[in-house]
């Protein structure tokens, strides 16, 4: 592995420590006791294995930067990464994902039907934390936050539908700006753009102007899914903690595919076509390396690294609008060092 | 990579990233217009259709404003005021709730918190919350330059609501308790009494 940037360095700090201080959280309030082999102890296995934390470090960051301070915005940051982890795991259910963070997924160890229940009560903590929470802040600026959450919780719902619904019905004339509007919906709300926002309201108490954050978060988080879509084709399957080629497996309709699927001419567009038709149980590793083949042929790579420069580019202006207002420091530079992070990780 | 980044940025883009930035822009506009937006033309969740005039949102201000009034003051118990439960009406006669403040004898600043909500789908722009001279029983004075507020002016979007912090400078003043109104440059009908109490220090 090459030694980072040391800019790229200190991201990576914030977000191991941030991830530590969360995930002792969110281990802290999943209430454990019996029947622990059917609920407790696959509820604690996602947020036992290390992530990212994101989510949670952006939201801290936005507080601290405009006012607040990190136990101010702590817990909902705890109750956003609860939330993520009900998520990946209906995700993987949904994907017939093998491997999560470096490890068989927890439908694979506990099967479906537990891993199912054990997303939903994830999502019951989440919203205890953020309940409890929310009953120490002034009541408007609670029902605030609550409205927030619901707005994150319907969009990426309905990008998850879409993503679904496009796979079922074997949607193939998707051109990139479908695919924003996908990713604008399935990940960026969540991942970005609410973490942001809640952070800079609870921060600022109010009084802070959170239109410039769904257009900063959108730029941040579609940069952060273009270069998963990347990473799931190039990556190193120990580093990035998922299998790679995956989302082949899985037909997602991910930026790379929706290029080729616009661009293969002849014989190459009736292969796609035929690829696309198929279930993932009708996917063969050969089938699989084959459009990985075509994908290098027809540059879609590239075609992707490319896309994500000017989105990260549009990014770097778009966080000069939303943080103009910010206390300058550590926090403000943390969320604007995140911009090159994304488009550098490996995992 | 950081800086290369960055400094890329600066420079010519290619076809494709023009055209990432420009499918990119087009639907955070969408977006936003729909989540904080000026216009929104989508029905609200409850199905009904989003006031289409100025009477309307000033109306919802209205009642807002009033809500904020009962909450503040403790009026109105629990969450009512939230709720369609009855609120106070500032309109009528006698003794009406007001936002309370007292003075830090040690700071010699008070500062309490009011919120203005907008439920309507239209946005309203250059909103100022001020406040005249406030007055004690025995004639004695705050000027209203020691009411500030922070944000001084502000935007409303569609469907949000705003915390505006007033901050009393309470320096050199007698101890008692003083009382003047506060407004909303922007919304003429919109008023509600503040109540600034100096402690007795000696006391």
């Amino acid at each position: 592995m090459t030694a980072l940037d040391p800019t790229l360095e200190s991201v990576e700090r914030v977000l191991h420590d941030t991830g530590r201080t969360v995930r002792r959280a969110m281990l802290d309030a999943i209430p454990d006791g019996e029947p622990h082999d059917w609920l407790y102890g696959p509820v604690r296995d996602y947020p036992l294995r290390a992530g990212k934390a994101i989510r949670p470090a952006l939201c801290i960051a936005a507080c601290c930067s405009f006012g607040g301070r990190e136990s101010d915005a702590l817990p909902l940051a705890v109750s956003i990464e609860l939330l993520h982890n009900a998520f990946l795991i209906h995700d993987d259910i949904a994907d017939g994902s093998e491997q999560r963070r470096g490890k068989p997924t927890l439908p694979e160890t506990s099967g479906l039907a537990i891993a199912l229940n054990a997303g939903d009560a994830l999502a019951v903590v989440s919203n205890q934390v953020l309940r409890r929470h929310l009953r120490n802040l002034d009541r408007d600026l609670a029902e605030r936050v609550h409205t927030e959450f619901d707005t994150m919780a319907m969009r990426t719902l309905e990008g998850q539908a879409t993503e679904l619904g496009w796979r079922r019905d074997r949607t193939a004339d998707l051109t990139p700006e479908d695919y924003l509007n996908l990713i604008m919906h399935k990940t960026c709300w969540y991942t970005t753009i609410h973490p942001l926002r809640v952070g800079a309201l609870i921060g600022a108490r109010g009084r802070v102007d959170l239109r410039p954050m769904v257009r900063f978060g959108f730029h941040l988080g579609a940069a952060f899914q273009i270069q998963d879509d990347v990473l799931n084709l190039i990556g190193d399957e120990e580093e990035y903690g998922k299998e790679i080629n995956g989302d082949l497996f899985e037909g997602k309709r991910t930026l790379p595919l929706i290029h080729l699927m616009s661009h293969a001419e002849g014989t190459d567009r009736a292969v796609v076509s035929s690829y696309l038709a198929m279930s993932r149980a009708e996917r063969s590793p050969e089938t699989v390396t084959e459009i990985r083949s075509l994908m290098e042929a027809y540059q879609s790579i590239e075609f992707t690294l490319d896309y994500a420069q000017g989105i990260a580019s549009e990014a770097i202006d778009a966080f000069e609008t939303a943080f103009a207002e910010a206390e300058p420091g550590a926090d403000r530079d943390f969320v604007r060092d995140l911009i090159p992070y994304m488009l550098s990780r490996r995992s | 990579m950081a800086d290369e980044v960055f400094e890329r940025a600066l420079h010519a883009m290619s076809d494709v990233q023009r055209r990432s930035v420009e499918a990119a822009s087009a639907l955070v506009e969408r977006l936003v217009n729909n989540v904080d937006g000026h216009r929104a033309t989508e029905r609200d969740d409850e199905g009904t259709d989003p006031p289409s005039t100025n009477d309307d949102v000033l109306a919802g201000f209205a009642r807002l404003w009033r809500d904020s009034i009962a909450s503040l003051a403790g009026v109105v118990p629990g969450s009512a005021a939230h709720t369609n439960a009855p609120y106070l009406d500032i309109s009528a006669e006698g003794a009406h709730p007001a936002l309370r403040v007292t003075i830090d004898p040690e700071t010699s600043v008070g500062i309490t918190d009011v919120w203005l909500h907008n439920p309507s789908g239209d946005a309203t722009d250059k909103l100022r919350v001020h406040c005249g001279a406030l007055q004690a029983h025995d004639g004695s004075t705050l000027p209203a330059m020691s009411v500030t507020a922070d944000p001084d002016a502000f935007d409303l979007p569609a469907r949000s609501s705003r915390g505006v912090q007033l901050s009393v400078d309470g320096a050199g003043a007698q101890p008692g308790t003083y009382r003047g109104l506060v407004f909303v440059e922007g919304l003429p009908d919109q008023w509600l009494p503040l109540e600034v109490i100096v402690p007795d220090a000696s006391a």
